[in-house]
């Protein structure tokens, strides 16, 4: 996944950030998605809030590691809004909007979905959040190690560790259902 | 495995393609050799695939919505604004643009020139040089025009000012622009009359009167906001003009350039002309010590140029470029004479006797007696006519009483207001200041009483807009947004204790007759409204849910925080018979606090600690939640209400604007 281009050629920096944005902005919904267990809605506000970031930011703080910039403030905002919805009482099932929502936007169950997905996604599931993070992380973004340990905070040596052991697990759970 | 020195991690990091070359060359020894290693290798890879295939298939909907995209698109749009001015401000090193840095000394320096009474500016190179004897101006990419004050076509008023001003040359520290305003009609008149004659010579060696007639002076004919402004950029009777690109609809801008003899006129158009626009923004924007300038000199030449490039992308201003009958005193006009006066420095100071113009209202008056003359003369009626220098006649001559009257109104009212305005920092702050926005103000037509008698009004009464006003003003040093303006609201703002009703009917009135202090022949009428005060003691029982926006944009000092510390108050005025409860919403809608009495202080404390701010706003979504709120707990006859705490844009679901 390289940057979409390289600074030489885009002078303008509007250009650049539209470049960026077109770039990213699908990927970081699905990483986003994904870290905030399937409410699409947070998902956007979280790549919204990052490219609203990423505006602010002087270009050449940024440019070098784009990728890993977009998804480190993109899970940090992730994180906040997780910790903030536990403060929230939500009566909004009352109402059945959480529900509707959810149901809506859940990449999981409103998916038509082949059984060996559908076998493959629960394994994944099972997974702790860390390790499926990182999975998604590398197989969704193609993130290198070295990106995806910029964006947890993880070393470089911890991130192989933990994919070796996400896959080994996933191997392991598979072969359990397979069998 | 355990004479096997790979560690399994690095077969997956084989897989990944991550090890580095030393590694890689062990993992692939070690597996040409270890069948099962290989075999582990290999299972490994199979999961993995599968895996990715799960993982990297594309999601549907996994982008952001329509809204999302709006949003960050303008944002990306400002920072290109932004950036496009940074650009030019550092490509800029050329002996012509470092104009962007003396721009605010041009003033001082046709100051200068005056005294040194050069003997004539033919063109830009001569004025160069001018400049570079001052050691104060660059040559400036704009078109000269230089024009001198004189006393022909006019009448005696005009040229007692005219000689005042031209006084005041020599004393740039005292320069008034209410005289110079004068001055320059004196002279515009002329230079007018000579430019429509001329208009279709583009010779700009004419011996007789060095001028390039180009689109830019015809349309400034018609500009009057913009023409008029520049009438008061510069006290020597100078200036240079930079035509504006013409998207912009805006009108030329007169920049104090330098200083030519009496009956020489000459005006270049140079190519550069439509990047002083920019350059000056990132002048204004780079520069933030500007005000340390002296002023009285480059100082208010600065500023006022700033200004109009501010405005010069207002399209109620180009509107009013293809508007003919430009008798019509437009408030928006008038606001932006009122601004561009500002700067200049206090009419107090001026001490040129027999000067009949004593306060700053009178310009805005004679202003707009300014556009009127200018225009009529710009029609063809030739020879200025006499103009008084009672600032009061013209807008009784010129026969535009309603609509005259309505300007100068406003244009009072607004006067106190910009009394102690502060050079504009950044032009886009007066533009936009936090991405707030305001419902256009229509003015009310003047309707016949007769045939209209009947008003209705709210006994209430909405301040918000003087508190707006002054945060622009005192916070941001900018003017505000026209639109922010609600001009009843600065009368609104203040407690007038007006008698309250002592009958049954729900209100009193107060009302009183003067004569119009402007127009002898008109009365104004001030109409106090004094509603009915209830006590504490009898209100009624109170079911409220607040309804408040938590999303990104209300993270800011002056939102969230201020609304939290609104409601605290709020609630110690609740009693046991009250309810409150707490919604909030950014990108989706919950509760924080469910309906209860307002005994419960402690709790409803607590819950407004909780609360912060981020994301995007979905109000839609979170007015039906607190409607079920207030629906579920309402007290019959008692005050239900949903208070919606917001900074009003909704970016995301159910919205009606």
């Amino acid at each position: 996944m390289p940057p979409p281009e390289s600074q030489s050629e885009l002078a303008n920096s509007s250009e650049w950030l539209t470049k960026v944005f077109e770039r990213y902005q699908g990927p970081l919904v699905s990483y986003a998605w994904r870290f905030l267990h399937g409410n699409i809605e947070l998902a956007r506000d979280c790549v919204q809030d990052t490219f609203l970031a990423l505006c602010k930011q002087p270009r050449s703080t940024v440019e070098d590691h784009i990728e890993a910039w977009l998804f480190k403030t993109c899970r940090n905002r992730a994180i906040d809004y997780q910790r903030r919805r536990k403060n929230m009482i939500t009566t909004a099932s009352n109402i059945g909007l959480e529900q509707a929502a959810d149901l809506a936007s859940d990449p999981l169950g409103n998916m038509t979905q082949s059984e060996e997905q559908r076998r493959v996604e629960s394994a994944i599931h099972e997974l702790p959040e860390r390790e499926q993070e990182l999975l998604t992380l590398r197989l969704t973004n193609e993130l290198s190690y070295k990106q995806i340990a910029e964006v947890t905070g993880l070393t470089v040596s911890n991130v192989g560790f933990l994919l070796h052991q996400a896959i080994s697990r996933l191997r392991t759970s598979l072969a359990a259902v397979e069998a | 495995m355990s004479q096997n020195p790979i560690e399994p991690w690095k077969l997956t990091a084989f897989l990944f393609n991550e090890l580095d070359p030393d590694d890689r060359q062990l993992v692939e020894a070690a597996i040409a050799s270890d069948s099962e290693l290989k075999q582990e290798l290999e299972s490994l890879r199979s999961t993995l695939d599968r895996t990715r295939s799960v993982l990297a298939a594309p999601i549907a909907g996994a982008e952001l919505a329509p809204a999302n995209r709006a949003l960050i698109a303008s944002e990306i749009q400002s920072v290109e604004t932004l950036a496009s001015d940074v650009t030019l401000a550092k490509a800029d090193t050329s002996a012509t643009s470092q104009w962007k840095w003396k721009a605010l000394a041009a003033l001082a320096a046709s100051f200068l020139i005056g005294i040194l009474a050069w003997p004539a500016v033919y063109g830009p190179t001569h004025l160069a040089q001018v400049n570079d004897t001052t050691g104060k101006l660059t040559p400036a990419p704009v078109a000269t025009t230089a024009s001198t004050p004189t006393n022909e076509n006019t009448d005696g008023g005009i040229a007692s000012n005219s000689t005042a001003a031209a006084g005041l040359r020599t004393e740039p520290s005292e320069g008034v622009l209410a005289s110079l305003a004068k001055n320059e009609l004196a002279t515009d008149e002329r230079g007018l009359e000579d430019r429509l004659s001329r208009k279709s010579d583009t010779n700009a060696m004419d011996p007789q009167s060095k001028k390039v007639t180009d689109e830019t002076l015809s349309e400034r004919v018609v500009a009057p906001p913009m023409g008029a402004l520049s009438q008061r950029l510069n006290p020597s009777g100078v200036r240079g003009r930079v035509p504006v690109p013409a998207e912009s609809g805006a009108m030329a801008i007169d920049v104090p350039a330098g200083v030519s003899p009496p009956a020489s006129d000459p005006a270049v158009t140079s190519p550069d002309d439509v990047g002083l626009q920019f350059r000056q923004r990132s002048f204004a924007a780079s520069n933030p010590n500007a005000a340390k300038l002296s002023a009285g000199e480059s100082l208010p030449a600065g500023q006022t140029e700033k200004f109009m490039l501010g405005r010069s992308v207002n399209p109620e201003l180009s509107d009013m470029k293809s508007n003919s009958d430009l008798s019509v005193s437009d408030p928006q006009s008038v606001e932006s004479l009122g601004a561009v006066m500002k700067p200049a420095p206090a009419p107090a100071s001026m001490p040129a006797a027999g000067n009949p113009v004593p306060s700053v209202e009178l310009q805005a008056y004679d202003t707009d007696y300014f556009y009127n003359k200018r225009l009529k003369d710009a029609d063809g009626d030739g020879v200025a006519d006499s103009v008084s220098a009672d600032p009061n006649m013209p807008l009784v001559k010129d026969g535009s009483g309603n609509l005259a009257m309505g300007a100068t109104v406003r244009s009072e009212e607004n006067l106190d207001l910009r009394s102690n305005l502060h050079p504009i920092p950044n032009p886009r702050l007066a533009e936009q200041p936090s991405g707030d926005r305001f419902e256009k103000v229509v003015e009310a037509p003047f309707v016949v009483a007769k045939s209209a008698p009947l008003s209705t009004f709210s006994i209430d009464v909405d301040t918000a807009s003087y508190s707006k006003i002054r945060q622009y003003l005192v916070q941001a040093n900018a003017l505000p947004q026209p639109s922010a303006v609600r001009i009843e609201e600065m009368i609104n703002y203040f407690d007038y204790t007006y008698a309250g009703p002592t009958d049954e009917h729900p209100y009193a009135s107060n009302m009183a007759v003067a004569p119009c202090p402007w127009n002898a022949n008109h009365q104004l009428i001030r109409i106090g409204l004094q509603a009915k005060k209830v006590e504490v003691n009898e209100r009624p029982k109170a079911n409220i849910v607040f309804l408040l926006d938590v999303s990104g944009s209300m993270d800011e000092p002056n939102k969230l925080p201020l609304v939290k510390q609104a409601i605290a108050m709020l609630t110690k005025q609740l009693g046991e018979n009250d309810r409150i409860a707490m919604v909030v919403y950014a990108g989706a809608a919950g509760c924080v606090l469910p309906s209860i009495t307002g005994d419960h202080q402690t709790e409803i404390l607590a819950a407004l600690d909780n609360l912060s701010a981020g994301g995007s706003t979905n109000g839609g979504q979170g007015i039906e939640l607190a409607y079920s709120i207030a629906r579920d707990h309402f007290i019959p006859g008692g005050i239900n209400r949903i208070i919606l705490c917001t900074d009003g844009d909704f970016n995301v679901g159910t919205t009606s604007n």
